[in-house]
């Protein structure tokens, strides 16, 4: 039998096995920790049968410290009922439960014991305030008015929303006053500090203009009636909104230099230095469109070069139906490359980083590192570099679900939705010549018993044991938490890069960690920042430390400006404020 | 094991047991073709019209599943529906579906390219490129030269990150027409994975000249500029992106896009009426398909073969030509017009044709064939072997072709060769009474008849059937006739004639042999029965009457010739009238003489041919008219031209003659000598 929505409340929980164990490749080791940890969440997209187009693009997840209490609280993104008619009783798969459709907020009470923290989410969505009831994509959590409390960025189709954390457990929407109601289709955005003064602006990434009143039917090549593809819909241009440090926002998308680009369907965004001028870029995945790489200039200005920089479009110079976006250090060579998932029938895609300062240089290894066949027949969104054998070396996972029965299976009465696939994940291993390539890892490592229709992937270390967890949200399906088992006891090294603020001190984003290690090359890692899919990962980092010895760790800032520490304690996430380290910037006309 | 194949939901096709045992392709037949499941394909929701298509196809095929026959035919005609429906399920996106049908197809028609490259062309869309390169490898056997398989098979090697194997592929089809902008392309994305920006930059700038209007090709361009640090050219070249790719000769693809198109459906009812025998229907479907698409060949050539199942054979040539016209590269096209000129007896034309389809194709077995047949039909024997030799590369145990091979090595003059071919197929298929009367008549056409022989005897020890028997009687009667063992010939000349009673060499030869022991009345009436068989071989004609001039039925024989030549269109007419002239005049039989006509036809006769034989008809009929002055003078003209052309053996007769016209003594019966 294959899954399908029974409706909401906790059926859904009736449908996960609980705690489903797989090994693979002897490291690797997830434990389905959903039901135990009280997640009950069940993503719902309201479809009517009418095959609306956003019915398959939501929703994804944040992971993040709304209590500043050190451990990872959990948002989710809900749907709602899409049509003229009907309502939310009268949907494909009808919602039945007494409380109306909206994001949830869960907070981790993380419990202590036996050296191992078990991890209890509760819903506090009703005391936190939070009433997000918009057809909700994806979600932003950074402290935007630098008050020391992470707020929240809600994406949507239609008016996005922000919920300002007042730091006593509540939000307040906060939209109409910050100037962040963008009223387009948002699917992800990025908060990072662009114009290096040091708050989070929003880089938002719009995807195509829709409305009930355009919508398309769309016929596959069979002539079935199917969910579009983006080419049916103009697309929706990005925006770049400034923080004026307080939280309010102004629009600098045309004097960014936004709109000299030709508008895409942006579904991904991260922030992060990716060309190595210490200034901070934003990477864009547009569906079906070639991707923008925004480079920052300095001047306030950004410079689309996705094209030039070889990022843009594929090794066969075709632009393919981006929708998450990842980056990291795979090859150990230092700076941070790119991974882009795809539809069907077309890979992944790896970008090699071989960029020098200030000359952004990408060349598109997928099928040089085994990526190319095992993601073909898949519809990847949600995406993380991950070490998820904890080997230090920086593994991939995509998760997936397709958008079209074509790529999926013909819809019946019986199956209404049957877009969902198997999500994967591939392990960095040593390749031909001193390099790297990727193996898939066991079939099933990120599934449930069945596969459901994966969209968001939030990475972090939900329980505190120094791996990456995973949380995988599924279109119309439950939410699952995974809890990296691979090895308890190996040692590891913890940092959270955070700026001091006026009122407190933030999470960084966008900041490229650097761990020195004796006899290795360092290991490279994004804080912050985005990427994945619709959705917003833990801005602290960790790596294993236990077969080689920490010397140092560096800290590159948004900003240019570059710190350096000594090894932190093992076992336990070091606060590295910025400010507090050694200077490291060679050169004073380095910084931007 | 009975291997159901399941084409659809609801549709199970146990067909394989049944059908395909009876058409000699058991599953346990090592020999007899695999075939695999069709997947189901759930057409639930999919447009009326393009479920009618598929069904309409389907039902083609379960048909013919079901109606299977045991002839190679059957499975022949198998491998075209299984081919045709993974053409289809391949225009619909229907992927495994596709892939098992083209697979089938493959199996059963392994010499057929266009399954091989649709086949590699799924797999490819399934990425699985593995099994691409395998199945293009295939099809790259096939047809070497094919510009598209090289293409293909050098992306899925640089998909695969085989950097070398692209790189050879893309050589190759640098030499290809229709590739060469493809080919660079190829290579220069070859030199950039592996680090070459400027042979990559070389060869990207060549693909561009090669092709203008693809124009993304200015981005590789523009990459391989970055590479090299050139700026500016880098960001020139960008500029001029644009997102037309870079083509290549690939008509196999473009007409599967085409059957996405109406016309798919138009000539698939086309084809369902042509299989219900429908013959009128389909035509009229197919001459829609031709208006609808002028530009199809694929209508034409459908046309053409409904013309063809309507025995309409001129009509069908002329749009198979259409067809050719259109797709002149069309290997298919090609073998079928050849073959239809073939029928025709227009080898020459068949066989420029079938020359183009293996010079485009070499593996197309039955292209070679039938190319042999056109240089045998036309006495090029030695030609035709090659042909059979270049097919039984591809099929080396070919019994057939081994046997025809052999047999144009004897009509081409090589007979040892022909010798050891037939022998080697002995050996190798066993005992075969028409390869061992062949071995006999070969071994007799060397001039070893003790050889010869003994291969004949063979066969009637082996008891043949009576058509084999009556041959390798006669044959043995050949034999004792050129040994002058008449005795012995005659018994096996009767065996033959009593095997084969229409046997007329075996009637002729016996008379001559009979002749030679001087039974000229029995010699006369062998003859005759040959003369019956075909009454217009002049030999059997000739052989009677000079049997019955030999008996001393003189009378008989004036009244045969003068019938004879009273006869329209009676062949060696020349020679019954020179004889009838000689019989006139030399009759030992007083009231068959006439000298006076004897002179008048002998010197008519003369006016038109002199030979040595009409001056002695001439010189005859004058001694018999009395003239013996003119006949010594003519006789004496005679022996002076025998004595010149050196024919000393008819010179003792010449002048025992002279001496009897000089003795004014007529000469009688002359034959008898």
């Amino acid at each position: 039998m294959r899954w399908s929505c029974p409706g909401l409340a906790l059926a859904g929980l009736a449908t996960l096995s609980p705690a489903i164990v797989r090994a693979g490749a002897g490291e690797v080791l997830f434990t389905d920790a959903t039901a135990s940890a009280g997640l009950d969440f069940q993503h719902w997209n309201g479809m009517s049968g009418n095959l609306y187009y956003p019915e398959v693009v939501g929703a994804g997840a944040a992971l993040f410290d709304y209590d500043n209490d050190g451990d990872l609280d959990l948002y989710l993104v809900q749907g709602n009922f899409l049509g003229n008619e009907g309502d939310r009783s009268s949907a494909t798969t009808p919602w039945t439960a007494d409380r109306p459709p909206r994001d949830r907020l869960y907070r981790n009470d993380l419990e202590l014991g036996d050296g191992r923290a078990t991890v209890r989410f509760v819903d506090v969505t009703e005391e936190s305030g939070i009433a997000a009831a918009g057809y909700g994509m994806g979600v932003v959590a950074a402290d935007l008015d630098n008050d020391g409390w992470v707020d929240l960025y809600v994406l949507n189709l239609g008016a996005n929303q922000l919920w300002r954390n007042e730091g006593d457990g509540t939000f307040s929407d906060r939209t109409e006053a910050s100037g962040t109601g963008d009223p387009r289709w948002s699917v992800a955005a990025a908060a990072a500090d662009y114009d290096g003064d040091l708050d989070l602006d929003l880089f938002i990434v719009n995807y195509l203009h829709f409305s009930l009143a355009t919508h398309k039917t769309c016929l596959t090549e069979r002539s079935e009636i199917d969910y579009c593809l983006p080419s049916a819909y103009q697309p929706a241009p990005d925006a770049l909104l400034v923080n004026d440090g307080s939280g309010r926002f102004e629009d600098a998308t045309v004097a960014a230099g936004l709109a000299a680009a030709r508008p895409g369907n942006g579904l991904g965004i991260l922030a992060a230095d990716l060309d190595g001028d210490r200034r901070l870029d934003f990477y864009v995945a547009n569906d079906l469109m070639p991707n923008h790489l925004w480079r920052g200039g300095g001047s306030g200005q950004l410079v689309e070069d996705g094209l030039i920089s070889g990022a843009a479009l594929n090794a066969d110079g075709e632009a393919e139906a981006s929708m998450g976006v990842a980056a990291g250090d795979y090859d150990g060579d230092g700076d941070l490359d790119l991974f882009l998932t795809h539809f069907h029938r077309e890979t992944n895609t790896l970008y090699r980083n071989d960029s020098k300062p200030g000359v952004a240089q990408f060349r598109d290894r997928t099928n040089a590192t085994g990526l190319g066949r095992p993601s073909w027949d898949a519809t990847a969104f949600g995406t993380g570099f991950v070490d998820l054998d904890n080997d230090g070396w920086l593994d991939l996972a995509a998760v997936n679900g397709a958008v079209t029965f074509a790529a999926g299976r013909p819809r019946t009465e019986d199956d209404p939705f049957p877009l969902d696939q198997p999500n994967q994940a591939f392990l960095n291993v040593a390749g031909g010549g001193g390099g790297r390539r990727f193996e898939p890892a066991p079939a099933g490592l990120l599934d449930a018993e069945t596969p459901f229709v994966s969209r968001g992937l939030a990475a972090g270390d939900v329980d505190n044991d120094g791996d990456v967890d995973l949380v995988i949200t599924n279109n119309n399906g439950p939410v699952r938490l995974l809890l990296n088992r691979a090895d308890p006891d190996a040692d590891w090294i913890g940092v959270a890069p955070l700026l001091d603020t006026s009122r407190g001190r933030r999470p960084a984003s966008g900041v490229t960690v650097r761990v020195h290690r004796t006899g290795a090359p360092p290991l490279v890692r994004l804080a912050g920042g985005g990427g994945s899919y619709a959705s917003w990962g833990d801005p602290r980092v960790a790596v294993p430390a236990g077969v080689r010895k920490v010397d140092r760790i560096e800290v590159q800032w948004p900003d240019g400006m570059v710190e350096e520490w000594p090894a932190t304690p093992p076992r336990a996430y070091t606060p590295l404020v910025r400010g507090t380290g050694e200077r490291r910037d060679e050169r004073e006309d380095d910084a931007p | 094991m009975t291997k159901p194949i399941r084409l659809h939901d609801g549709a199970l096709i146990v067909a394989l047991l049944a059908p395909l045992a009876a058409a000699g392709l058991h599953a346990q037949d090592a020999a007899a073709p695999r075939l695999i499941p069709v997947p189901e394909v759930d057409l639930r929701g999919v447009d009326e019209a393009v479920r009618d298509q598929i069904d309409q196809q389907r039902g083609l095929l379960e048909e013919a599943l079901a109606r299977g026959t045991p002839t190679d035919a059957a499975a022949e005609q198998l491998g075209l529906l299984f081919g045709d429906a993974g053409q289809l399920y391949l225009v619909y996106d229907l992927l495994p579906a596709a892939r098992a049908c083209l697979t089938n197809a493959a199996e059963l028609q392994p010499r057929n390219f266009r399954w091989r490259y649709l086949l590699g062309s799924a797999a490819e869309h399934l990425g699985e490129l593995e099994e691409a390169v395998e199945t293009y490898d295939l099809a790259r056997a096939l047809r070497p030269d094919d510009p598209a398989t090289a293409i293909r098979l050098g992306r899925a090697h640089l998909e695969l990150g085989r950097y070398e194997e692209a790189r050879g592929h893309y050589q190759r089809a640098l030499a290809l027409p229709g590739s060469v902008a493809a080919a660079h392309f190829g290579l220069g994305r070859v030199a950039f994975e592996t680090d070459d920006p400027t042979t990559a930059l070389q060869h990207f700038q060549t693909a561009l000249r090669e092709q203008p209007r693809a124009d993304s090709l200015h981005y590789h361009i523009a990459l391989a500029h970055r590479a090299l640090g050139n700026d500016a050219a880098m960001r020139a070249a960008m500029e001029l992106r644009g997102e037309a790719p870079v083509a290549f000769a690939d008509p196999i693809a473009a007409e599967i896009k085409e059957s996405a198109t109406g016309i798919g459906a138009q000539l698939l009812l086309g084809r369902v009426a042509l299989a219900a025998n429908a013959f009128e229907t389909a035509e009229e479907r197919f001459r829609e398909a031709v208006r609808d698409y002028p530009e199809s060949a694929a209508a034409r050539r459908s046309l053409a073969a409904a013309l063809e199942g309507m025995g309409r054979r001129a009509e069908a040539t002329m749009w198979y030509q259409e067809a050719l016209n259109l797709s002149p590269n069309d290997v298919g096209l090609l073998f079928q017009t050849g073959l239809l000129y073939n029928n025709e007896g227009r080898y020459q034309a068949a066989a420029e044709r079938l020359r183009r389809a293996v010079e485009i194709e070499p593996s197309f077995g039955p292209a070679w064939v039938e190319l042999a047949r056109s240089f045998g039909e036309t006495g090029d024997h030695l030609e035709a072997a090659e042909a059979l030799s270049r097919a039984l590369e591809l099929a080396p145990d070919d019994r057939n072709l081994r046997f025809h091979r052999a047999g144009n090595y004897r009509l081409g003059g090589r007979r040892e060769l022909a010798l050891r071919e037939f022998e080697s197929l002995l050996e190798d298929f066993g005992f075969d009474r028409e390869i061992v009367l062949l071995l006999g008549r070969i071994e007799q056409e060397l001039g070893r008849p003790a050889s010869a022989a003994r291969r004949f005897e063979q066969l009637v020890e082996a008891g043949a059937d009576p058509p084999l028997l009556s041959q390798a009687h006669f044959e043995l009667g050949n034999i004792r006739t050129q040994q002058e063992r008449y005795e012995e010939a005659i018994p096996h000349y009767q065996r033959a004639i009593a095997g084969n009673p229409t046997l007329k060499e075996a009637y002729f030869n016996l008379g001559t042999a009979l002749g030679r022991l001087g039974q000229f009345t029995e010699a006369a009436l062998a003859a005759r029965r040959a003369l019956e068989l075909d009454p217009s071989d002049s030999r059997a004609r000739a052989a009677e009457v000079t049997a019955l001039l030999l008996a001393g039925e003189d009378a008989r024989v004036r009244l045969m010739l003068e019938q004879t030549l009273e006869l329209p269109d009676q062949g060696g007419s020349g020679f019954f009238a020179l004889l009838l002239a000689e019989v006139l005049a030399a009759s030992e039989d007083d009231s068959v003489r006439d000298g006076t006509m004897a002179l008048n036809l002998a010197t008519d006769l003369f006016q038109r041919a002199q030979t040595p034989a009409h001056g002695a008809v001439l010189a005859l009929a004058y001694a018999e008219t009395g003239d013996f002055e003119e006949a010594v003078a003519w006789q004496q003209r005679l022996i002076e031209n025998l004595e010149r052309a050196g024919a000393t053996e008819a010179l003792p007769d010449a002048r025992e003659r002279l001496a009897a016209y000089q003795a004014e003594r007529p000469v009688r019966a002359p034959w008898r000598r």
